[in-house]
Formats: C-alpha cells, sequence, structure tokens
C-alpha cells in the first residue's frame, strides 16, 4: 500500500487562505480527510489566519507622538525651501567653504530666478480655468483665456530675459562648444514656445496646449539655469 | 541628501481631478505647510503602525514615518486625486520603508533574495514564545525580509505579484517567504 | 594656509589604516579584472565621516566614483602634466579634483578614481570629461561629458547640456536632464524626473512608480510594464512617444496630440474613446495611469 503523499507546502497555505483552485480541491478535500499530519497543519495555518483578522488593526498614534515627529518633518521641509549659504569656518576649509559658498549662491541665483519663473508657469495653469467649455468665452476673474495667456507670457518673457541676460554676462566664461550648444537647444524651445503661442492664438480654451507649454517654458527656465552652473 | 526643489510640476489636472483633491490638499500643494501638518496629523498614525510593523522598530519606524512625509511634501504636487491620499501616502511609505530595507546591511531584502538565509530560522527559534503575544510582537520579532513581505501580503493585502514588482523579487520567492514568516509566527504564537 | 598640490591630511596611522584597505580593494580590481596600476597610484586618502559631502571637479578626462563600506576617501589617478591636484578639507567636506584650471585654455585629461561612503553625497562636475559612478548618491553634472550611474542610491540628480546619461540605478529618486545627449533610464528608480530638449529618452523600468518625462524635439521610447500604481506623464512637442508594452500591461492610457498623429496597434481592445488625435484605453484592469501628449509629435502604442 503507497503512504499518501502530504499536501505541498503551496497547498497548505493556499487552504487556510481559501485560496485553493477548484481543481485541486477536491484532491485536497480528499487529502485531508485521509492525512491527520496535514490536517493538523493547515488547521495552525487557519488559526493564524483567523488571529490575524480578528485582532483589531491598531492605527492610533499619541498626540504626544505625532508633535514628537512633526519638528523634525518640518525643519526638512523648511530647509529644502532655502538653499543654504555655508557658515565662516576654519582655514582648514576656509577654500572650501568660500567656494561651495559662490556655487551655492550662483545655484541660489538661478534656483530662485528658475522658481519664479515656475511660478510664472503655474499662473498660466492656474489662472486659465481647465474646462472651459467651448462656447464659455467669459473666464472667471482674469479676462479672456488669451489675455491671460498673453499676461503671464509677458511676466514669463520678463523672468527669462534675467535669466538670459545673466547667461550673456557669463558667455564669455564659456567654451565655443558649449555656448553653441546652449543657443541650439534655446533655439529648438523657442521654435516651439512660437509654435504653441501661435496654436492657442487660434484655440485659446485648449487646455492641453496650454499643458504643452508650460512643458516648454519650464524646459527653458532647466536649460537657462544648466548653462549658468557650466560656466 | 535631499533633492532639490524643482519647482511646481505641471499642475494641469482635469475637473475631475480637481473635484477629488480637497482644499487642504490644495492648498498644502501649494506650499502652506500649515495644511501640510494638517494631512501629517491625519494620517500619520497609519503611516507610523504600517512602518512599525514592516521594520519591528518603534524608533526606526518614526524616523521612517519623517521620511515619508518629507517625500511625500516634495511629491505631492504630482497627486492628482485618482486614489485617496491615504492610498498614495500608503504606498509612499511602503517604497520608503522597502528602499530602507534595501540599504540597510543589517536588515536588508537581500533576505529575501537569499531564501534560505541562516538568520531566517535562527531568530524564528530564538523568538519568545509567549501565549500571550499579540500579532504586531510576533511580527516584530521576523527577520525583515520576511517580515515585509508578510505584512504587505496578509496585512495590507497586497498580491504576491504586487509584492513581487515593490520588491524586485520573483513571486515565488516572496511566496516562500510568506509561508516561512507564518510558520515561524504559528511557533513565536504557540499555535 | 596649507599647500593646494596633493594635500593629504591624514596621519601616519590613517596612511596603514587605508593601506590595508586599498590593499583589500585591490586584490578585489585583481578579481574584477581593474588593478591598481591601471587605476594610478594614490593621490589622496583620509578618513571621513560616512554621510560627508564631496565636491569634485576635472574638466577632462574623467571621474570614477565607487562607493564603499568604509568610512574612508581614496583617490587614485593620473593628473595631466602640468595641471594641479587638491584634496582639501576636513572629515565632513572635501574638495576634490582639479580646480585651478585656466578656463581661456583646453583642459589637460586628468582620471581619478575614487572610492568614498556609500552614504556621502558627492558633487562631480566635468566640462568634457565622463562621469562613472557606483553606489553613490549626489548631483551629477557635466557639459559634454557622459554620466553613467549605477547600484544603489538615495537620490540621483545628472544633468548634461548635451552629453548622454545614462542611469541604471536603484533609487527613491531620480532627476535627469541633457540637451541633445541620449538619456536612458533603468534599474530599480522609483519617482523619475527626465527631460531631453533633441536627444533621445528611453525608459526601460518596471519599478517606476511616478515618471515624468519630457522632451521638445527627441523622441520618448517606453517598453516595458508599468508598475501597479504608477503614475506617468510624456510630454513632446515635435518628438515621437513611443510605447512597446506587453500584452499583460494593466494600464489606462489617455494620448493626445495637438496636431500629430496616433497609432494604437492594441487593435483588439475597444478604446474608450478614439480620434485620429486623441485616444483613450483601458489594458487590463488598469492598474497604471499613463497620460502623453504632443504637440506634433506621433504616439505610437505598440504591444511587444
Amino acid at each position: 500500500m503507497n503512504t499518501p503523499r502530504h499536501l505541498t507546502e503551496e497547498d497548505r497555505h493556499a487552504v487556510a487562505d481559501g485560496t485553493l483552485d477548484s481543481q485541486r480541491a477536491t484532491d485536497v478535500a480528499a487529502h485531508l480527510a485521509e492525512c491527520e499530519s496535514c490536517t493538523a497543519d493547515v488547521a495552525r495555518l487557519r488559526k493564524l489566519m483567523r488571529r490575524l483578522h480578528a485582532e483589531p488593526v491598531t492605527t492610533s498614534a499619541s498626540p504626544a507622538t505625532l508633535d514628537d515627529m512633526w519638528p523634525g518633518i518640518r525643519a526638512r521641509i523648511e530647509r529644502s525651501k532655502v538653499v543654504p549659504l555655508a557658515p565662516a569656518n576654519t582655514a582648514s576649509t576656509s577654500t572650501v567653504v568660500s567656494d561651495r559658498a559662490a556655487t551655492v549662491r550662483r545655484r541660489s541665483l538661478w534656483l530662485t530666478a528658475s522658481l519664479a519663473a515656475a511660478a510664472v508657469v503655474f499662473i498660466i495653469l492656474e489662472r486659465v480655468p481647465r474646462d472651459v467649455a467651448p462656447e464659455d468665452t467669459a473666464v472667471g476673474s482674469g479676462g479672456t483665456p488669451m489675455s491671460v495667456v498673453a499676461e503671464s507670457s509677458r511676466v514669463y518673457e520678463q523672468e527669462a530675459n534675467t535669466l538670459l541676460n545673466d547667461l550673456e554676462l557669463q558667455r564669455s566664461l564659456l567654451r565655443p562648444q558649449t555656448a553653441a550648444a546652449i543657443d541650439h537647444d534655446l533655439h529648438i524651445i523657442d521654435q516651439a514656445i512660437a509654435e504653441l503661442k501661435d496654436a492657442i492664438a487660434h484655440d485659446p480654451n485648449n487646455p492641453a496646449l496650454r499643458r504643452l507649454l508650460a512643458s516648454s517654458y519650464r524646459q527653458k527656465v532647466e536649460l537657462l539655469k544648466r548653462a549658468g552652473l557650466s560656466g | 541628501m535631499q533633492p532639490r526643489m524643482s519647482g511646481p510640476t505641471e499642475a494641469g489636472a482635469t475637473t475631475d481631478d480637481v473635484g477629488r483633491i480637497d482644499d487642504v490638499v490644495r492648498r498644502a500643494q501649494q506650499g502652506d505647510v500649515q495644511a501640510f501638518e494638517l494631512l501629517y496629523r491625519s494620517h500619520a498614525p497609519a503611516v507610523l503602525t504600517l512602518c512599525r510593523r514592516m521594520l519591528g522598530d518603534e524608533q526606526l519606524a518614526r524616523e521612517l514615518v519623517q521620511d515619508v512625509f518629507v517625500h511625500a511634501w516634495e511629491r505631492l504636487t504630482s497627486f492628482r486625486g485618482q486614489s485617496a491620499l491615504a492610498t498614495w501616502l500608503h504606498r509612499l511609505a511602503v517604497n520608503v520603508v522597502l528602499e530602507h530595507l534595501r540599504s540597510s546591511k543589517r536588515d536588508a531584502l537581500r533576505l529575501i533574495e537569499d531564501p534560505d538565509e541562516e538568520a531566517f530560522g535562527g531568530r524564528a527559534f530564538d523568538g519568545q514564545i509567549d501565549a500571550r503575544m499579540d500579532i504586531d510582537s510576533a511580527v516584530a520579532q521576523l527577520p525583515g525580509g520576511a517580515r515585509a513581505v508578510f505584512v504587505l501580503h496578509d496585512i495590507q493585502g497586497y498580491s504576491h505579484d504586487e509584492i513581487a514588482q515593490m520588491t524586485g523579487i520573483a513571486p515565488g520567492t516572496a511566496r516562500a517567504q510568506l509561508f516561512r514568516a507564518r510558520r515561524a509566527l504559528t511557533r513565536l504564537l504557540d499555535l | 594656509m596649507r599647500d593646494s598640490q596633493v594635500d593629504m591630511n591624514i596621519s601616519m596611522l590613517g596612511v596603514a589604516v587605508v593601506g590595508a584597505m586599498v590593499g583589500s580593494i585591490s586584490v578585489a580590481q585583481a578579481q574584477t579584472s581593474t588593478s591598481a596600476n591601471n587605476e594610478g597610484p594614490i593621490l589622496g586618502a583620509r578618513a571621513v565621516n560616512a554621510t560627508a559631502g564631496f565636491t569634485i571637479k576635472n574638466a577632462a578626462g574623467s571621474v570614477r566614483l565607487i562607493g564603499w563600506d568604509y568610512d574612508s576617501i581614496v583617490v587614485r589617478g593620473r593628473v595631466a602634466t602640468g595641471e594641479r591636484f587638491s584634496f582639501v578639507g576636513d572629515k565632513a567636506a572635501m574638495k576634490i579634483g582639479m580646480y585651478s584650471q585656466d578656463a581661456g585654455t583646453p583642459p589637460r585629461p586628468s582620471h581619478f578614481v575614487i572610492y568614498l561612503p556609500k552614504r556621502s553625497s558627492v558633487t562631480p562636475t566635468t566640462v568634457t570629461g565622463d562621469l562613472f559612478a557606483t553606489d553613490v548618491s549626489g548631483i551629477f553634472t557635466s557639459v559634454s561629458g557622459t554620466i553613467q550611474i549605477r547600484g544603489s542610491a538615495t537620490s540621483i540628480e545628472a544633468e548634461s547640456i548635451n552629453g548622454s546619461v545614462d542611469i541604471d540605478v536603484a533609487a527613491p529618486w531620480v532627476h535627469a536632464r541633457t540637451g541633445q545627449g541620449h538619456l536612458l533610464i533603468r534599474g530599480t528608480p522609483q519617482d523619475v524626473d527626465a527631460a531631453t530638449i533633441g536627444g533621445t529618452l528611453d525608459v526601460a523600468s518596471p519599478a517606476i512608480l511616478r515618471g515624468r518625462f519630457t522632451s521638445v524635439s527627441g523622441d520618448i521610447h517606453y517598453a516595458g510594464q508599468p508598475a501597479w500604481g504608477g503614475i506617468f506623464e510624456f510630454s513632446n512637442h515635435s518628438g515621437a512617444v513611443d510605447f512597446l508594452l506587453p500584452r499583460a500591461t494593466s494600464a489606462r492610457l489617455e494620448l493626445s496630440s495637438v496636431v500629430g498623429l496616433i497609432e494604437n496597434g492594441f487593435d483588439r481592445i475597444r478604446p474608450v474613446a478614439a480620434g485620429p488625435h486623441s485616444l483613450r484605453i483601458n489594458l487590463g484592469r488598469g492598474d497604471a495611469q499613463i497620460t502623453a501628449r504632443t504637440f506634433k509629435g506621433v504616439i505610437r502604442l505598440r504591444p511587444e
């Protein structure tokens, strides 16, 4: 007489889970009827699952615990908003610190300008309602969609010009190949911006166009920031 | 090292998305720290519980909760309301914990990659058996990789395929770790 | 003021300790066929904090960064004739590399291999030099050099004006930019923000949970199974956006172009809505969410 094979580990857990597929169910049930060892093991697993589901899931945390954790979170959030300047330090790190401070100040300038430009991008999207019905040409409190986009574009151009002016000041420090690559990329982006603005002029209520324009603005700001750091 | 703020992402949510993002979330997305604190106080208990279960260490769980909410602040602009914020935060927390486990030498997910590791059996048998022990205490005694898979599957309800995707291990390995975790728990809980 | 030329601030004990570690690395290098001789002599070494910060500059040549489990930094390499190598700082922060190169003259290439703590943060910058990094986190910048990053990291930021960027990491956060270079994202990053101006952007990672991929005129290619719950945004002006997805993909796709065409290869699945310039389609259970929009670039959706 052959000794019946015991259930596989996979089958035992599937029985405990209640996920055994119907094809195996009959064979497994027949085996469990004859095998005390497997039956006892499955019972243990089922007991575990019952206990797991029976115990209350506590998701509480005392106010003191939450209070304890919040200052650390807040401090990191606040730090991430501002690029720190290195403090005055000993002679052994003065070179490191002064150069890092210069780099950080430069990054700070670009970061500030790019955040300002990015804020302009945000304004473009926020001030023009997202689902203006085609027949609805009166938009919120910001005037017509075209006037809002035009105004925001003007603000963007002012900020971009600031970045471009700074780039011009650094142009003499750039290697010719670098300057050429930057100019090439700026040309590509400016072409895209021009096409999008032309398209918006014909279809001012198209949110997809505004999103694409915002994306192009962001690309330009980021390129100018990278260019400033490459000097 | 904290990633630099890259400025707001495209806020081009559709009207349906806007409807699903409540005012507090929107204010937090726009940089209102007080609004973000409200979200933190509302969701931190669940996040802490998840981290505590997956890590088995209260102090470490609190540290990672801070990481979770700092990441949430940095990525909140990408939340478009397609799921509940709790779900979004939950997923973020799982990722933060898994990343920690990957980078930690002591308790790495490499335990998942190597299912025959001795640490599993050793720790399971070394675990204190106590009839009054609750599930959380028992789970805390599991090795890190097995604990993570058990929490993700049996407590959080992810499937083996989902766990495999999140952890980068094969579904078969995830199943094997789950089974071993359950075996260890039956011994720890004296079932 | 310390002399900036090959400035080492280590004690004799430190030399002995570091020498022992370098010796063990030399053994490992021999096993990996990269001998210590190829990396050059030790230019600097010292004990540092596990979370120290390193600013590294080398205009031309190469910089290879390797994260290791020691709280020390070892720099091997070859400095170009006539150039001055800097190795200054303290346990918390150091400045390493070539800082006195005249911007008006073409830099002579120097090559460094730098071993540093895995938890440290690095800010390496090159102009034409190539950057290679394994198991380090930081901000990697080059003008035209290649940036290649591997291993595990806490966050990666890689930007090049027109060099290629190749990232194959396990990291929670990746930010990558290039102009005309090729940008390749692989491995298991979770939150990715990648963009080119005209270069091709290739994405092949099943682990990305939040992805934003942008180009102006370069093509974007996404291949593979999107992660469950992943949220992806693709934006392109005139370049194409190509999706090559397994038939078992589970994702909701919203594809739209202002004037470009949409090509749908999942012709056995009825779309939710379809037109020449837009397509909404649910694959499988729709677990991931993919949004793609172009101005005039074609959007292609094809099964593997």
